[in-house]
């Protein structure tokens, strides 16, 4: 039997849903639709003109306008569209619906668009945000370094993974599993997960600082102190720095700066275990640092510049250079000048060769040799084919540097510190077939206000195609009761090099952060 | 009677626990106990000088999830954010120390059959010693117990009554608690379920399967976890007393087990057997002609019978509480106290206060003294009252890394007042990453980014420092303040350290002290920070000829007279180099001049060659440059650089 009072309170209800609807548009549950506003919406972190690859995890952001009430739809030609309304100014994009509509427009256009209903005025619709969806896919991890911007002690940082195509993180290895000594400088051959290298600092053995070899998941320590590495891409051999590193201070400007009194480059055989100091790249009068191979492993660029004392730190400049080598002669070429500092007056450093062997992405900066404490730092771009270099358009005027390619060479990973000033956050953009870098967008966060409130830095990005599977644990083992240890032959330094004597203020360059 | 209701009899008083009648004894005692930790210890110091600080986020809680014992460590680290109020605090700890004492009661009174109050008062005395150690994360530790003996209550109250479902609750309890609360708790817990499992069914066997579980869990963690067995054995960090924190733990199973083994009812059917058992003891009435052997066999304090009277009994218990209150007191740590007070009021700019406890200091450690030399500045002393705090001999004011870690974050906040604004980011990032997040480095940094021009970098800071408890509408106030202006010019404190910055660039490694002071006052001579700072360096390196030389500065500063220690100074050096010193209109205070010339009588006996002579003069002379420098200059001799009182 009803109620008697059951029908007052249905037409209760009636009235007030019609009261509801007479005041909104009925289209997208309120939100107007199809009149599009002339001004694009403040997006935080900016997602908004950029190419995106088609595995990238969702790109959630805030929407900083005030309101109540936020629709966004994303759409594109081909898939359904996006739909999220909610009182919540943070979009949170599901993951299944953004990896199937991006995977089904690979190659074209995808929109945003975003309404803001008012408080008073009513519902508000934003300027479409058209951004772009590559055909290339972007190696689906990235390794990178985490630590706070710090200067000369730390306590907490380690070596990380993130799955680009979801939220995923781990960590490769933190430095409270082996007595929080440092690690640094992770660098994988060929973006291979399975078989990479890193330099530990300040642990127990035979060498302090020793470096890690990740061989097929096979754990080696190396007993020989190295700086910057890089990998031939045969696997064979690894090129090392050996630099005298010192911290100083500003009392304006920049806090931090690094001078380089000394430095060569060696060569670790990996497949006979022994060292050696080719005099091309160990030149007594020059400071060699930065090495990189290229794709076909017949050159090794680098960073060059003459020896000055101390005081003269503004001074120190770096040209970029190139040998040539062959690995089956051991055989070395003469060093050849690629970018001359005293033609631009600017220091270049951090080569990193396209996989593609086309170009040659480098930083350069007012002086000296790490970029990362310089807030001139810009990157460019060589063409290996004309061997012309240009400033690139995706710079800001903080630093921007740690870059490395994709597989593809579509896409290029760097660390910028853009958004404010301080903390290095990592940057994609995507490098079309004529060598054009699109505008980058930073890293994507599960939480859109991730970087609001982070206070690690992003260090030495490192994109892989796959991740690291050796655990934590197994590293960890290897440093602190090694198993398998070399104690490479051959000389500690160059035999006509001055001696690496310590003096004060000097570092090693494991301590070098950020 | 049927024999299920018989049953339900003593079950019923066995779990009184759940009513539990609180003596007034203990309320009394749990009483000074608050009162103790609200007025004696003070938990706001402890707030401000050591934290620990929580972050409302998730990510900041995962880690706590990912290794044993990390979530009795985050509701300790939790529960300290209410140290924030001295009141608040101790009932925080006094609720704890409540709780202890009523699981612990039960625990004892399940395994020995009898009340055991005072005994389970021991615990707390612990945890009072533990606290009275000033950084310790008493809080954490006492989470840890709490958690062992609630979980101990549960287990000897609602163990179920199948002799095999006990011995897996008791593994599995010890394994689950081994992940919530650590090695230590998990360990304890074990140890109080095997004993049940003793006293039960008399089993020893049954006893294994909790104490394996406490040796698996940890052997696990090492083995498969990778964790480290020192992190296992202590997760508290080096600012805990092992030898405490262990008795702590060990004291409630080490009674328990002395009662249940060595108690009173020796030699006859015990009543908490009877009381577990639920009535079911089968024990059978000893047979006639047993009873003479069963009283030789009674322990020494039941032959004497005034041993067994009650009234004795509460002296003995209420003398052991009152040596136990008195223990706990002298145990307290004044030293440590002073230094959080001078953190603590050094962050309240309650500037007479930190000087206040830094006189008081025997021992001065470098970060104290830098709080101390900034309180002074502060209250205008710097110059007059330098030595009537202590001083670490022949050490400069400015302290950077290699005078120790502890020092960072506030010699940063000095820095930054000075006007060495990247000085100040460098130290203050050191600080942030060895202490972690915390208000008052988060503040700093941010008005380093403020006017290093980074507003985005500021609000980073400021986002951090609003998910800290109680510090959300702090944080708040400044996010508006820089949306309104992101230089905050109407900032008075930001403005003045503009004009303090230096101009130029002084490239340098380390902190070389009177460099960058010089190049402060070679950009803004007006910064009369800076100059108090420089002659602080001069007098305390012992650098007579530099402090002299720099006494031209007075008349643009604008000082009237000429503050004490440098009148001191000046004398001193006027005697040791025989040369005049003109002042320019400047006259040394007539009572200056009769001290130094007691003083120079005092040293024709060379009285500060022996540490007599040195406690005679510092009697007289202790708060003069004088007898530092001849104190300093002996101590530097002899190659001792102790912070003490000089």
């Amino acid at each position: 039997m009803k109620s008697p009072c059951q029908f007052p309170s249905v037409a209760l209800l009636a009235i007030l849903c019609l009261s509801w609807l007479s005041t909104t548009d009925r289209s997208f549950g309120g939100a107007p639709f199809g009149s599009h506003g002339s001004t694009p919406p403040r997006l935080s972190p900016d997602y908004a003109g950029v190419t995106l690859p088609p595995n990238i995890a969702p790109l959630n952001f805030r929407i900083e306008e005030p309101g109540i009430r936020y629709r966004v739809e994303i759409h594109s030609t081909a898939g359904d569209p996006i739909d999220i309304t909610g009182r919540s100014a943070s979009i949170e994009i599901p993951p299944g619906a953004w990896r199937e509509l991006l995977m089904a427009n690979r190659g074209q256009a995808l929109y945003v668009d975003v309404s803001v209903e008012g408080a008073q005025s009513g519902w508000r619709q934003f300027a479409t945000i058209t951004n772009q969806v590559a055909r290339e896919k972007i190696d689906s991890w990235l390794a990178y370094r985490l630590l706070k911007p710090l200067f000369n002690t730390y306590r907490h940082l380690g070596i990380y993974q993130r799955n680009l195509e979801s939220f995923e993180q781990r960590p490769i290895l933190q430095n409270d599993k082996f007595n929080y000594g440092c690690l640094n400088c992770h660098t994988p051959l060929n973006r291979r997960p399975d078989t990479f290298c890193f330099n530990v600092r300040a642990v127990s053995g035979a060498n302090h600082n020793p470096m890690m070899l990740v061989i097929s998941n096979r754990v080696i320590r190396v007993n020989r102190t190295m700086g910057y590495l890089a990998w031939h891409p045969s696997g064979r051999l690894l090129t090392f720095s050996i630099n005298k590193l010192s911290l100083f201070y500003h009392t304006r400007g920049n806090t931090r700066d690094v001078f380089d009194a000394h430095s060569n480059l060696g060569i670790y055989r990996v497949d006979s275990n022994t060292v050696v100091f080719p005099p091309p790249i160990a030149s007594p009068d020059r400071n060699e640092t930065w090495p990189a191979w290229s794709a076909d492993g017949r050159y090794l660029y680098f960073s060059s510049a003459f020896a000055l004392p101390e005081d003269e730190f503004r001074h120190v400049r770096y040209d970029l250079m190139r040998v040539s080598y062959d690995i089956d002669k051991d055989k070395w070429g003469q060093p050849e000048l690629l970018v001359s500092s005293e033609q631009t007056g600017l220091s270049a450093c951090q080569p990193k060769l396209s996989p593609d062997g086309r170009w040659l992405l480098f930083t350069m900066c007012k002086y000296g040799n790490f970029p990362i404490y310089r807030s001139s730092s810009d990157l460019y771009v060589l063409d290996l084919r004309t061997k012309k270099y240009r400033r690139l358009s995706i710079n800001s005027n903080q630093d921007d540097s740690w870059h490395t390619w994709s597989g593809n060479s579509r896409w290029v990973v760097f660390s910028s510190k853009r958004m404010d000033g301080l903390f290095a956050r990592p940057f994609i953009s995507y490098v079309d077939a004529q060598g054009q870098f699109h505008k980058p967008f930073v890293l994507p966060q599960e939480d859109p206000a991730f970087y609001d409130s982070y206070l690690n830095t992003f260090n030495f990005p490192e994109l892989m195609d796959g991740p690291v599977t050796v655990s934590q644990e197994q590293l960890a083992n290897a440093i602190l009761r090694p198993k398998n240890v070399l104690t490479p032959s051959g000389p500690a330094r160059p035999p006509s090099a001055k001696p690496y004597a310590g003096r004060e203020g000097a570092v090693d360059q494991g301590q070098m952060r950020e | 009677m049927h024999p299920r209701t018989e049953n339900r009899k003593p079950e019923a008083k066995a779990l009184r626990w759940l009513a539990p009648s609180f003596p007034a004894g203990a309320m009394i005692f749990l009483a000074g106990f608050f009162v103790y930790v609200w007025l004696r210890i003070e938990p706001a110091l402890e707030y401000q000088a050591f934290g620990p600080y929580v972050l409302l986020r998730r990510s900041f809680f995962d880690p706590f999830l990912k290794r044993p014992g990390g979530l009795a460590d985050y509701l300790g680290a939790f529960l300290a954010q209410l140290n924030l109020l001295n009141w608040l605090g101790a009932l925080v700890f006094t609720a704890l120390g409540a709780l202890s004492f009523l699981t612990v009661c039960f625990c004892l009174e399940r395994l020995s059959g009898q009340p055991r109050q005072t005994a389970s008062l021991l615990p707390l005395f612990l945890l009072l010693l533990v606290r009275n150690r000033y950084g310790s994360p008493a809080l954490a530790i006492s989470a840890g117990f709490v958690l062992a003996t609630t979980a101990s209550v549960g287990y000897l109250g609602l163990c179920p009554r199948r002799h095999w479902a006990c011995v897996i609750v008791s593994g599995l309890g010890t394994i689950l608690l081994f992940y919530v609360a650590g090695v230590w708790s998990s360990a304890m817990f074990a140890v109080l379920a095997a004993l049940f499992a003793i006293v039960r069914w008399k089993s020893w066997t049954s006893a294994l399967c909790p104490v394996a579980a406490a040796v698996a869990g940890p052997v696990a963690a090492i083995w498969f976890w990778g964790i480290q067995p020192t992190a296992l054995w202590n997760p508290w960090g080096e600012n805990v007393e092992w030898g405490l924190t262990a008795a702590l733990f060990l004291i409630v199973p080490l009674v328990a087990s002395g009662l249940a083994f060595g108690g009173q009812n020796h030699g006859k059917a015990k009543p908490w057997e009877d009381k577990i058992m639920g009535g079911q003891n089968h024990a059978s009435p000893e047979p006639p002609g047993k009873s003479d052997s069963v009283e030789k066999s009674k322990p020494f304090a039941q032959k004497i019978p005034w041993l067994q009277k009650a009234g004795f009994r509460r002296a003995c218990a209420l003398g052991l509480i009152l040596a136990g209150c008195l223990f706990v007191w002298m145990r307290f740590n004044q030293q440590r106290k002073l230094l959080a007070e001078i953190d603590y009021y050094s962050n309240e700019h309650d500037y007479s206060h930190a000087v206040s406890a830094g006189k008081e200091l025997t021992e001065i450690s470098p970060a104290a003294e830098v709080r101390l030399h900034r309180a002074l500045y502060h209250l205008g002393r710097l110059g007059d009252d330098l030595f009537e705090i202590p001083n670490w001999p022949g050490e400069a004011p400015l302290r950077g890394l290699d005078s120790g870690l502890e020092a960072l974050r506030v010699q940063s906040r000095t820095l930054l007042e000075l006007g060495l604004v990247n000085d100040a980011e460098h130290l203050g990032h050191e600080a942030l990453e060895m202490d972690g997040v915390r208000p008052d480095i988060l503040r700093t940094l941010a008005r380093v980014n403020v006017l290093k021009n980074r507003p985005r970098a500021a609000r980073i800071f400021l986002n951090v420092l609003g998910q800290i408890p109680f510090h959300q509408a702090e944080a708040k106030a400044a996010l508006a303040a820089l949306d309104s202006d992101a230089r905050l010019s109407t900032d008075t404190s930001l403005a003045l350290i503009r004009s303090r910055m230096p101009t130029t660039d002084l490239p340098h490694a380390g902190l070389p002290e009177e460099a960058l002071l010089q190049h402060l006052l070679t950009a803004n001579p007006h910064n009369k920070m800076a100059f108090e700072y420089l002659m602080t360096d001069y007098l305390l390196t012992l650098n007579l000829g530099k402090a002299v030389d720099s006494l031209w500065r007075l008349d643009s500063l604008g000082y009237a007279g000429i503050p004490r220690n440098y009148e001191e100074a000046l004398l001193l050096y006027e005697r040791l180099k025989g040369v005049k010193i003109s002042l320019k209109g400047r006259q040394v205070r007539p009572e200056t001049i009769e001290r130094f010339q007691q003083f120079t009588e005092a040293l024709k006996e060379k009285l500060y060659e022996t540490p007599q002579g040195r406690l005679a003069l510092q009697k007289d002379f202790g708060d003069t440059y004088w007898f530092y420098f001849y104190t300093a200059r002996s101590r530097m001799a002899s190659g001792s650089t102790k912070g003490g009182k000089t």
